[in-house]
C-alpha cells in the first residue's frame, strides 16, 4: 500500500509539475500544481536572488509606464510632482505605438496653426490693457474670432472652438447679469418711492389723529380708529397697500441680488473648470489661452481658483499655497517648454544611436505632450526607428516575464547591436544562470528519482520548472518520467510477459525503467540483468556480423549471426540480419548444416567430414574447428575393439 | 599335323597362356580389388555403404586423432572430392605421412570408413 501511495505520489506529482506548466494549467490542491503555478509565478514568488536578478533585467528593459514617471496601477503621470491622470495605461500605449506608426505632421501646417494662437496670445496680452491707444475689448473680440480660425487646423482637435463656446457663454451671461442689473435699480428706484410715500402718509396720519384726539373722548377715539382700519382692508394686523408693495418689492429685490450674484459666480467657476480641464488633458497651449480670456473677463479679484479643490490637491501638492489661474498658466508654459526640450534632447540621442534613453524620453515627451507640436512633427525616419525598438523591448520585456530565455536573449542582442546605450551582459548574465540552475535541477530530480527519493525529485523538478518552464531538459524527463510512472504500476507483469515469451529485446529496451520498478523484486532483478547482457552480447555480435557483411566476409558474418542466433533465437534483429546474410552464405551454411545434422544423428565421421567442408570454405570458421574437434573426440570415444577385417 | 608341329602348337599355346596369366596377374596387381569408394553417397547417406568394402585413393591430409591404436586420418581423395575422415591401425606396416598417396581398400563399420589395406601410389 505504501508503494503504491508512493506511486500516486510521483505519478501525479512529477507529471503534473513538468506537463502543466507547459499548458498553463494552476491547480492548486496538488503540490506538483502547486509546483506549475509557481512556475508562472511573479517575481515576488521567485527567491530572493532570483527576485533582484530579474528584477535588474526587468529594469533595463522597463518603460517609463513602470518607471516612477507613470503609474500604471493608478493610470497617473506624474511630472514634477504634478500628477496627470492618463486613463487606462495599456489603451495609452497603444496610442503612443499608433503615434510611432503616424506620419510626422506637417511643420509649416503647424507653424500656421501656432501663429494663430501666439496671434490670440498677443492680443490678450496684459500690455494692451495698459495702452491707451488700444481697445481691449476690440482685442478679447478679435481673439475670440481668431479661435475659430485655429480650430480649422487638425492639431487642435476643435478646442479652440470649446474655448469660443465657453468664452460666448460668459459673454451671455455677463449680458444676463447686466439686464438684471438694470431689473434691479428700477426696483430700487420703485422701492424708494415706496418708501417716502409711506414715510409722508404716516406723518399725516400722524396729525390728524392728534387733531382728533383732542376734540372726542377717549372710548369715541378708539371706536373710530377701528373703524377706519375695517374701511381700510379688513386687515387688523397689516398696514396699508403701499406698505404691502414695499414688503414684497424688498423681497423680490433680495432674492434678484442673490441669483445675480449666484450667475455671476457660475460664470467664473466654468471659465475656471475649463481651464482646468484643459491643463488635465495635457492641452497645454488652450489652457494658456483659456488663462488668457479669463484675465481679460473676470475682475482682478476673481482669479483665485475656487474650483476643482480636489484635482488641484492631487495637481498641486503643495496645497496651502492659493492657486490662481496664473498658477495654472505657469503649469502649461513649464510642460510645453519640457516637452521641447526634451523632443531636442531625443532628435540629438537618436543622431548618437542612444536609442534606448530616446525611445524613454520620447514616451515621457509623448505622455506629457502628445498634443505639442514638437511631438507632431517629430521626424518620421526617427519614429520608425523608435517604434523597432519599442516593439522589441516589449516582446523581450513580456518574454522575461514567461522566463522564455531563448528568445529573450535573441531580441537583447538585436538590441545591442541597434543602440549605443544599451548592453545585454546583465540579462544573459541572469538568463544564462536561471537556465543553468534549472538545467541542474532536473539532474538533480534525475538522481533523487534513481535513489527512489519522490519527494526530493518532486521539488526539484518544482524548482526547475520555476527557474525556467520552457527548459527542454523538462519536456524529455517529463515523457521520459510519464512512461517511467506507467512502469511503476505494469513494470512487473510485463517483465513477466516479454520473459515468458522469450522477447529479451524488449525488456533490454525498456531496461532502465523495468531497474526501477523491479528494484524491490531480486528474483526479477537478476532475470532482468541476465536478458539485458544477453541481448548486449547478441548486439556486439550483430554489429561485428554487420562489420563482416560490408567487408564481404559473407561466412564470417553468418558465423557470428549463428553466435547470436545461440544466445536468442528469437531476436528479431537477429533474424533481420541472418534472412540477409543467408544467401551469400549459402555453401557454408549448407555445410554446417550438413555437419551438424549428422553430428545430431551420431554419424561423427560423416559430421567431421561435412566441417571439413565448411572449414575449407571459411579456413576462420570456429564453428568447424569446434565441430571438427568434438566429432573426433567422439569418433574415437565411440570405438569398440574390432578386429581388422580383410 | 604332325609331333613336332603339335609340340611346337604346345609349346607356343603354353607361352601364351604363360604370358596371358603374367600379364593378367600384372593387370590385377596394378588395379584396386574393390569398387570406389562413394564420397558423396557416404556423405548424404552414410548407411547406404554400411558393411561395404571400397577402394579410396587418396592423399594424406593430416591426423585428427590417435588413441587406442587407431589414428583418425583424413585423406583426401585424388579425384578432388571432399575429405573423408579414415581410421588406420597403427598395426599397418606403414608410416603415414601428410602428402603421401595410397589406395586404401576401406570398409564402412557405424558410419566410419575403417582402413583395411593399403598401397602406396
Amino acid at each position: 500500500m505504501r508503494k503504491t501511495s508512493a506511486s500516486f505520489k510521483l505519478s501525479a506529482g512529477l507529471c503534473g509539475c513538468l506537463l502543466l506548466p507547459q499548458v498553463g494549467l494552476a491547480q492548486a490542491t496538488n503540490p506538483a500544481r502547486a509546483a506549475t503555478a509557481t512556475a508562472t509565478a511573479p517575481i515576488t514568488e521567485l527567491g530572493s536572488a532570483d527576485r533582484t536578478f530579474l528584477r535588474t533585467a526587468m529594469e533595463q528593459l522597463m518603460s517609463p509606464e513602470q518607471s516612477g514617471a507613470i503609474d500604471p496601477s493608478a493610470g497617473t503621470l506624474t511630472w514634477r510632482g504634478r500628477t496627470f491622470d492618463l486613463g487606462n495605461v495599456r489603451v495609452f500605449r497603444a496610442r503612443f505605438e499608433r503615434y510611432l506608426n503616424l506620419s510626422a505632421a506637417d511643420v509649416e501646417r503647424y507653424e500656421a496653426y501656432r501663429g494663430k494662437l501666439g496671434e490670440v496670445a498677443d492680443l490678450l496680452s496684459p500690455r494692451h490693457q495698459l495702452d491707451p491707444n488700444t481697445n481691449f475689448g476690440d482685442n478679447i473680440e478679435q481673439a475670440y474670432r481668431v479661435l475659430f480660425e485655429a480650430s480649422e487646423f487638425d492639431f487642435d482637435g476643435g478646442n479652440s472652438r470649446v474655448l469660443a463656446g465657453m468664452i460666448y457663454n460668459s459673454w451671455r451671461m455677463r449680458d444676463e447679469i447686466r439686464a438684471d442689473n438694470q431689473q434691479l435699480s428700477a426696483w430700487r428706484r420703485e422701492r424708494d418711492t415706496l418708501e417716502e410715500g409711506i414715510d409722508r402718509a404716516g406723518r399725516i396720519r400722524a396729525q390728524e389723529s392728534e387733531a382728533r384726539a383732542q376734540s372726542m373722548r377717549r372710548e369715541e377715539f378708539d371706536r373710530a380708529q377701528r373703524a377706519q382700519a375695517a374701511a381700510a382692508g379688513g386687515n387688523v394686523m397689516g398696514g396699508s397697500t403701499d406698505e404691502r408693495r414695499l414688503v414684497r418689492k424688498e423681497a423680490l429685490l433680495e432674492s434678484y441680488q442673490a441669483n445675480t450674484a449666484i450667475k455671476a459666480n457660475v460664470a467664473k467657476f466654468q471659465f475656471q473648470s475649463q481651464i482646468l480641464y484643459f491643463l488635465l488633458q495635457r492641452r497645454f497651449e488652450h489652457a494658456l489661452m483659456a488663462a488668457d480670456f479669463y484675465r481679460a473677463l473676470f475682475r482682478g479679484s476673481a482669479q483665485q481658483v475656487e474650483v476643482g479643490t480636489e484635482l488641484l490637491a492631487q495637481f498641486i501638492p503643495k496645497a496651502d499655497l492659493v492657486p490662481t489661474v496664473d498658477t495654472l498658466e505657469q503649469i502649461a508654459r513649464e510642460a510645453i517648454n519640457d516637452t521641447g526640450g526634451n523632443m531636442e534632447a531625443i532628435r540629438n540621442a537618436v543622431l548618437s544611436r542612444d536609442l534606448m534613453g530616446a525611445l524613454e524620453r520620447l514616451q515621457e515627451a509623448f505622455h506629457l505632450g502628445e498634443f505639442l507640436g514638437p511631438v507632431t512633427t517629430f521626424s518620421e525616419e526617427d519614429r520608425k526607428t523608435i517604434l523597432r525598438l519599442y516593439r522589441l523591448k516589449n516582446q523581450a520585456r513580456d518574454l522575461l516575464d514567461l522566463r522564455d530565455f531563448d528568445r529573450v536573449l535573441a531580441i537583447v542582442r538585436q538590441i545591442e547591436t541597434m543602440t549605443e546605450d544599451f548592453t545585454a551582459s546583465s540579462i544573459e548574465s541572469y538568463a544564462q544562470s536561471a537556465m543553468r540552475s534549472s538545467s541542474l535541477q532536473v539532474m538533480a530530480a534525475k538522481h533523487a528519482l534513481a535513489s527512489n527519493d519522490f519527494a526530493r525529485a518532486e521539488s526539484a523538478l518544482g524548482e526547475a520548472a520555476k527557474l525556467w518552464p520552457l527548459n527542454p531538459a523538462l519536456n524529455e524527463f517529463s515523457s521520459s518520467m510519464a512512461q517511467q510512472s506507467d512502469m511503476f504500476f505494469q513494470g512487473a507483469p510485463m517483465f513477466d510477459s516479454a520473459y515468458e515469451t522469450g522477447n529479451f529485446r524488449a525488456l533490454f529496451e525498456k531496461r532502465n525503467e523495468l531497474a526501477i520498478s523491479l528494484l524491490n523484486d531480486p528474483e526479477r532483478s537478476r532475470k532482468l540483468g541476465e536478458a539485458v547482457d544477453r541481448v548486449a552480447r547478441v548486439d556486439l555480435l550483430l554489429m561485428q556480423a554487420r562489420e563482416l557483411l560490408a567487408q564481404n566476409n559473407a561466412y564470417g558474418a553468418w558465423e557470428l549471426v549463428a553466435a547470436a542466433e545461440a544466445l536468442d533465437p528469437r531476436d528479431a534483429q537477429m533474424v533481420s540480419l541472418k534472412s540477409e546474410a543467408l544467401p551469400r552464405a549459402a555453401p557454408f551454411v549448407e555445410a554446417l548444416r550438413s555437419a551438424r545434422r549428422h553430428e545430431t544423428q551420431g554419424n561423427w565421421a560423416v559430421a567431421l567430414a561435412h566441417y571439413q567442408v565448411a572449414l575449407d570454405l571459411y579456413p576462420a570458421s570456429r564453428t568447424a574447428r569446434e565441430g571438427l574437434d568434438r566429432s573426433s573426440s567422439n569418433v574415437m570415444a565411440g570405438l569398440v575393439p574390432i578386429e581388422t577385417g580383410k | 599335323m604332325s609331333r613336332k608341329g603339335t609340340l611346337i602348337l604346345l609349346a607356343a599355346l603354353g607361352l601364351t597362356l604363360t604370358v596371358a596369366g603374367g600379364v593378367y596377374s600384372l593387370v590385377r596387381q596394378g588395379q584396386p580389388q574393390h569398387p570406389p569408394l562413394p564420397v558423396q553417397t557416404y556423405l548424404e547417406t552414410p548407411d547406404g555403404v554400411e558393411g561395404y568394402r571400397f577402394s579410396l585413393s587418396g592423399s594424406i591430409d593430416r591426423q585428427l586423432a590417435t588413441g587406442d591404436s587407431k589414428r583418425l586420418i583424413f585423406v583426401e581423395p585424388l579425384d578432388g572430392g571432399p575429405k573423408v575422415p579414415v581410421l588406420f591401425s597403427t598395426d599397418l606396416p606403414v608410416e603415414l605421412h601428410p602428402g603421401q598417396r595410397y589406395r586404401i581398400t576401406v570398409q564402412a563399420r557405424s558410419g566410419i570408413l575403417h582402413a583395411q589395406d593399403l598401397r602406396k601410389l
